[in-house]
This record gives structure tokens, C-alpha cells and sequence, in this order.
């Protein structure tokens, strides 16, 4: 009987197998017939042709007569700049609601539930759609911009004042994260009460302090309205601020969530031990806690990452340049759309099976 | 009721000022939502008084409100999609009862949805081509015909890639990775652009049906992931168990295992329902006319130009109506499970 059990599952596999295979081959036996019928040129050749379509923001220099190489690669950055920004904040409004979601104060916890409910439950694209009609619509055109502490807000995007020099910017960016890594330690450590309160005012004592002191010594380039066109500072693509806004938002929710449902998996006799050994409440999170809520969450949040990498093909939608609405558009001028798609393909599945392999790396790390 | 609301929301400074705060932010958000759509709302008159008007168009909406629900389906059917959603109403009422968890669900789950699709679509000279087809109806067609294939194919997933076999294991594995590795949009021009190359001369597919296909794909491999979750959930007593009372694979699984992993893993499989009706959405890539679609299509009548936000938003109050119904129940399962262990 069990000769005869193993000889029936290897059938049952042979049979699969051979029924896949066979599908795979008439498909594409039917998919060669027809393509010769309609006289499509197959492979990649057409990547080197001129691509003749201009890209309305781009990381790398890049113009009309490029190749359509040159333009994927395009697409390929704006969709990585989308996606490290998107998650960076998006993890950072995760964390700040996630912890509001487990806070004493009903009020910030019920805030924090309003967040994700509504988020949630409606359709990212709906989303992305009504944050690029905010941007077209409803907010002005340039000469009657919005315009508050020289930030400038029309429906060609979102203007701000830079400093003149990258490296003072990057200086500047390093010095505020510094200061509220610095705030963050001295608020949980020092103070005795109103952790949370003490450390969102000094934090914005610490920026406005910080800015004000930046622009007395350094120049400072702020956007300016001349004639039809707005000059100085930098500017973000409306197509940039509601695909940014959407994704952030939406996956904000999602992160809140998982960070709440991390903290909360920790037993509470963790918090008991913890302060009964007398530490407070910094040490507690950070030796205690977090550890071992970040082992819970990790695989989540990075899921959580990789989906927001490929939500943001939903820019192809509002006219963000990534590299899917990249793609169509030469879907659409060469017709070579199996290569296309294949190429969409293997883009997201690197990604994804790259940040699989650094998952399981650190996972394996830690649990060493 | 007061001193609840004060030990709840007032008992030391730091929760009262917190509490402020966030009031002050529900008040400014509520006062600025009921002037816009209450007081300087326009609910009589044409776009011109709308325009000179900043709050929302409502008579926009009122206009609208039946192509946004039901597309270009002709007006003298209407009642067969409304009957149709009403039928879908009380199906789902009924199936969210504890006591209807059984086999015969499925049978009643497949009769639902041809029932459903018959009402649409309609026979003999009141057929209504499926190009005709549109709003919500149509949403709620891809995600229940969506929901009725690509569930039985995600647990056949999941059996695939729990089976000791290589190649079942294997091919699912391979199956299911590369679909959950590319966003939904790559699929979606796969089989709009690509599904007609591959099929032998004179047949074609319509888009419905092609976007019916993609949705199929896609969800069926997040169903597996939730399924394998149940079926891991399961001790190997259990399968020790079925095994020594002498029951073969197929029994095990169908009798054994099976309803014990299912019912486990109800709430993340209404998550990943619910994410499913969201991705239908998506469909207007490929420019068919779900509720998004027609959302979007009413915005485009040259006598009406201007008010996509008020489009969006009774477009956004009908997603989160459907799908918080749907999250309600996931998380009453869950807590009913949580308080039963």
C-alpha cells in the first residue's frame, strides 16, 4: 500500500507538471505565431532608440532626445526617491501614532484610532486623486499663491526657501536630527513629568532656534514670484507633493497599526519587571521594550515598505514620472509591451527580493 | 455620563491639555467641513451659483448621483443593480452570523453570485452588454467574483506550498512570490495588454473579463499567504489524529484541517477582502468605469467642470462605508476569538 500511495503522488506531481509546462508551451507557441502575424519585433533593441518624450522632473539629466534606456532610468530613480522618502516619513507618522494608539490619554488614543479608521478604509487612488485635485483646484495659481513664512503653495507646487549652498543645507539637516535626537534623550531622562509634552515643545523651541540662527549666518535663497513664474528656493511637482502625501498617509495608517499591535503583544509583566529593577522610563523602552516589540513588527513594517514601493506605481494615475508611467508611455509609443512588462516586473521583484534577503539577514542577526 | 467623560478624558493636566488639543482640531476640522458643506453649500441651483460659491456643489452630486452610482447602465434596469446590491446586503448580513459557518455557505455564497451576475447582465432582449456596465455594481461584481475564484485557487496555494511534494511546493511558491513581489497595476497591464497576444486567432476576451483575470491572479496569491497562515496554526496532533482514525490526505484536509484553519484565520482574510475591494479601484488604469471610474467620468461634463472634490468625496464616503462594515466584523471575530482562548 505504501508503494503504491508513493507511485500515486509521484503521478500526481508528474501530471502538474507536465500540464503547466504544457500550458507554458502553447502559450507561447500561440504568443510567437501571433506576434509574427502582426510583425512586432521582439527583445530589447528598442531601449536605444530615441525616446522623444520629455520628463517633467528628473534626478539625472536627461532630455527629449535620450534614449528610452536613459528615460527608464529615469523612472527607475523617481520611483526610488518616492519610495525612500514615502517610507522614512510614513514610518516616522507610524511611530507617532502607533505610540499615541497605546497612550493613557484617551483623547490622543482616540485621535489616533479616528487616523487610521479613516484612512483605511478608502482606496489609496481615491486618495491620490483627491490630493492632486487639492493641488489643481483648489489651491491658487501663482500670482495669488498662499504664501506663509516665505513657504509658497500654488497649484504649480510647493515652494520653499533653501539655503544657498547645498552643503549648508545638508549641514542643517544633520544639526536639526542631532538636536532632537539630543531633545528626545534629555526629555525621557531628565524630566519627571509630561515626557511626551516637554519634548514636542523644546523640539520646536530647538528648530525655530535653529533656523533662526542658520539664516542670520548663512544666505538664504526663498522663493520669489516674478512674473509668471515663481524664482528661488526649491520646489516640489504638485504630481510629487499628492503622490508624497497619499502614500505617506495611507501607509502611515498601516504602520500605526503594527507598531500599536507590537507594543501591545509585549506582556505586561515586561513594564512590572522593568520597573521594579528601578529603570525609568527611557531605559525601559529601550532595553526592554522596543527590543522586543521590534522583533514582532520588523517583518510587518518591512512588507509595509516593500507594499508602499509598489503602491507607488499608482503614480502612472496622477502623472508622476516613476518608472511604471514611464514604461507605459513607451508601452505606448514602441509597443513592445511584453518586454515593458517584463522589465516592471523584475524591477519590483529585485526590490523585493532584495529587501527580503537583508530582512533575513538582520533576522538571523538578531535572534544570534 | 459627565464624571465618566472627565475620569476618562480630564484627570491630571497632561491628559487635559491633550484632550483640548485634540478637541480644538475635531472642532476646527468639524466647523470647516459643515461650512463647506452645510452653510456655504450650494443644494439648489446650477454650476454658475456653485462657482461663485466657496463652499461644496451639492446639486452637483444631486445631479450626478445616479451616474456616479451605476455608470451608463441603462436607467430603465435600474432596479435589477439595485435589487442586486440589496440582495448582496442581506447575503453578507447573513453570512457574518456565527451559525451560517458551515459547508453549505459556499453553495449559497456561488447561488449569490450568479444570481448577481444574471441580474446584471439580464437575458434575451433585456440583456445589457457588460461595455454598459458601471459604478458600483461593477465594483462590487469584480470583488465578489474576485473574492468566489481566487479564494478556493489561494487555499489550493496553500495546500500547494505546505505539501511535502517539490513540485506542488515549488510551483506555488514561485506562483506566489513573483504575483506578491509587482504591484497590482503591472498585472493589470499584463493582462489587458498582454492576454490578447497570447490567445489563437478570432477569440478575444472582453476588458471586463480581462481585468476580472488580473484581480483573480492577484488576490489569489495574498489568499494563500492568509490560508498558510491557518494551516500552520494547526497542531500535528491533528494531523497525527486524522491519520491513526485512518483518513487519506484528501479527507484529512477536507474534513480535519481545513475548518479548523479557515475559521482561524477569518479576520486577516476580511483584511485582505477588504484590500481587494480598495485594489478594484485600480481598474480605471485599464479604463473601465467602476465606481472610480465614473467618479472620475462625472467630473468631466463640460457643464459641470470644477468640482472633483465633491465627486471624491461622496465617492470616498461610499468605500468607507462598505469597507468599515467590513473591518467591523473582522475585528469582532478577532475579539471573540481573543476572549475565547
Amino acid at each position: 500500500m505504501n508503494i503504491n500511495k508513493k507511485l500515486s503522488s509521484k503521478i500526481f506531481s508528474a501530471a502538474i507538471l507536465i500540464i503547466v509546462l504544457g500550458s507554458f508551451y502553447s502559450l507561447f507557441s500561440q504568443l510567437q505565431h501571433n506576434l509574427s502575424a502582426q510583425n512586432v519585433a521582439t527583445g530589447f533593441g528598442f531601449l536605444e532608440y530615441e525616446a522623444g518624450f520629455e520628463i517633467s522632473e528628473s534626478m539625472i539629466s536627461y532630455d527629449s532626445f535620450d534614449t528610452y534606456k536613459k528615460a527608464l532610468t529615469v523612472g527607475f530613480f523617481n520611483t526610488l526617491k518616492m519610495a525612500a522618502v514615502g517610507c522614512a516619513f510614513s514610518f516616522l507618522l507610524g511611530l507617532i501614532f502607533g505610540v499615541m494608539g497605546i497612550s493613557k490619554k484617551h483623547a490622543l488614543k482616540n485621535f489616533s484610532e479616528t487616523y487610521i479608521n479613516i484612512t483605511r478604509n478608502i482606496p489609496l487612488l481615491l486618495q491620490l486623486f483627491f490630493w492632486y485635485a487639492l493641488f489643481t483646484d483648489i489651491f491658487p495659481s501663482v500670482r495669488n499663491a498662499h504664501s506663509f513664512f516665505g513657504i509658497l503653495l500654488s497649484n504649480r507646487g510647493f515652494y520653499f526657501p533653501v539655503f544657498s549652498s547645498s552643503v549648508v543645507n545638508y549641514l542643517f539637516a544633520f544639526s536639526i536630527v542631532l538636536l532632537n535626537l539630543g531633545i528626545f534623550y534629555f526629555s525621557l531622562v531628565k524630566i519627571k513629568k509630561y515626557k511626551g509634552l516637554s519634548f514636542i515643545l523644546l523640539s520646536i523651541v530647538g528648530v525655530v532656534g535653529c533656523i533662526f540662527i542658520f539664516s542670520i549666518i548663512f544666505p538664504v535663497s526663498a522663493p520669489k514670484l516674478q512674473g509668471f513664474n515663481i524664482s528661488g528656493g526649491k520646489s516640489l511637482s504638485p504630481e510629487f507633493c499628492s503622490l508624497f502625501l497619499g502614500l505617506t498617509i495611507y501607509t502611515g495608517a498601516f504602520m500605526a497599526e503594527i507598531i500599536r499591535s507590537g507594543i501591545l503583544a509585549i506582556d505586561k509583566g515586561q513594564w512590572e519587571a522593568g520597573r521594579s529593577i528601578g529603570l525609568n522610563d527611557y531605559q525601559l523602552l529601550r532595553y526592554v521594550i522596543i527590543p522586543q516589540s521590534f522583533k514582532v513588527s520588523l517583518p510587518p513594517l518591512i512588507s509595509q515598505f516593500l507594499n508602499l514601493t509598489k503602491n507607488s506605481s499608482l503614480a502612472v494615475a496622477i502623472g508622476y514620472p516613476d518608472f511604471v508611467s514611464i514604461a507605459n508611455t513607451s508601452m505606448n509609443q514602441t509597443g513592445q509591451a511584453i518586454e515593458l512588462v517584463g522589465l516592471i516586473m523584475a524591477m519590483y521583484l529585485s526590490l523585493s527580493l532584495l529587501s527580503s534577503g537583508v530582512l533575513n539577514f538582520f533576522g538571523r542577526s538578531s535572534r544570534a | 455620563m459627565l464624571r465618566q467623560l472627565k475620569k476618562k478624558y480630564f484627570i491630571d493636566l497632561g491628559s487635559t491639555l491633550a484632550s483640548t488639543f485634540i478637541l480644538c482640531i475635531y472642532l476646527f476640522v468639524g466647523w470647516y467641513f459643515f461650512n463647506w458643506l452645510i452653510i456655504d453649500g450650494v443644494w439648489v441651483g446650477d454650476a454658475n451659483i456653485c462657482k461663485n460659491s466657496s463652499g461644496a456643489c451639492v446639486s452637483f452630486l444631486k445631479e450626478k448621483f445616479t451616474f456616479i452610482l451605476f455608470g451608463v447602465y441603462p436607467r430603465e434596469y435600474l432596479y435589477r443593480p439595485i435589487l442586486g446590491i440589496v440582495l448582496l446586503v442581506i447575503g453578507w448580513i447573513h453570512f457574518t452570523k456565527k451559525k451560517n459557518w458551515n459547508n453549505l455557505l459556499f453553495v449559497k455564497f456561488l447561488v449569490l453570485m450568479i444570481i448577481y451576475f444574471v441580474l446584471l447582465s439580464g437575458f434575451g432582449e433585456n440583456k445589457v452588454e457588460t461595455s454598459k456596465w458601471g459604478g458600483l455594481p461593477l465594483t462590487l461584481l469584480l470583488s465578489i467574483v474576485g473574492v468566489a475564484i481566487s479564494y478556493p485557487v489561494g487555499i489550493l496555494l496553500a495546500l500547494g506550498r505546505t505539501s511535502k511534494q517539490a513540485v506542488p511546493r515549488y510551483l506555488s511558491i514561485v506562483y506566489i512570490e513573483l504575483i506578491r513581489g509587482v504591484p497590482l497595476i503591472s498585472i493589470l497591464f499584463m493582462s489587458s495588454v498582454l492576454i490578447p497576444l497570447f490567445l489563437p486567432d478570432g477569440i478575444t476576451i472582453n476588458k471586463l473579463f480581462r481585468a476580472q483575470l488580473a484581480i483573480i491572479f492577484f488576490s489569489s496569491a495574498y489568499f494563500a499567504e492568509v490560508v498558510r497562515g491557518g494551516l500552520n496554526s494547526i497542531p500535528k496532533g491533528q494531523w497525527e489524529g486524522a491519520k491513526s482514525i485512518g483518513l487519506n490526505y484528501i479527507q484529512t484536509i477536507k474534513l480535519v484541517i481545513l475548518p479548523q484553519a479557515l475559521v482561524k484565520v477569518i479576520p486577516p482574510t476580511v483584511n485582505t477582502m477588504i484590500g481587494m475591494f480598495k485594489d478594484t479601484s485600480l481598474v480605471i488604469i485599464i479604463a473601465l468605469f467602476d465606481l472610480m471610474g465614473t467618479t472620475k467620468a462625472s467630473m468631466t461634463d463640460s457643464k459641470w467642470l470644477g468640482f472633483s472634490v465633491e465627486a471624491y468625496f461622496l465617492c470616498a464616503v461610499i468605500y468607507f462605508i462598505i469597507c468599515s462594515r467590513m473591518g467591523r466584523f473582522s475585528k469582532k471575530v478577532e475579539e471573540e476569538f481573543q476572549r475565547s482562548h
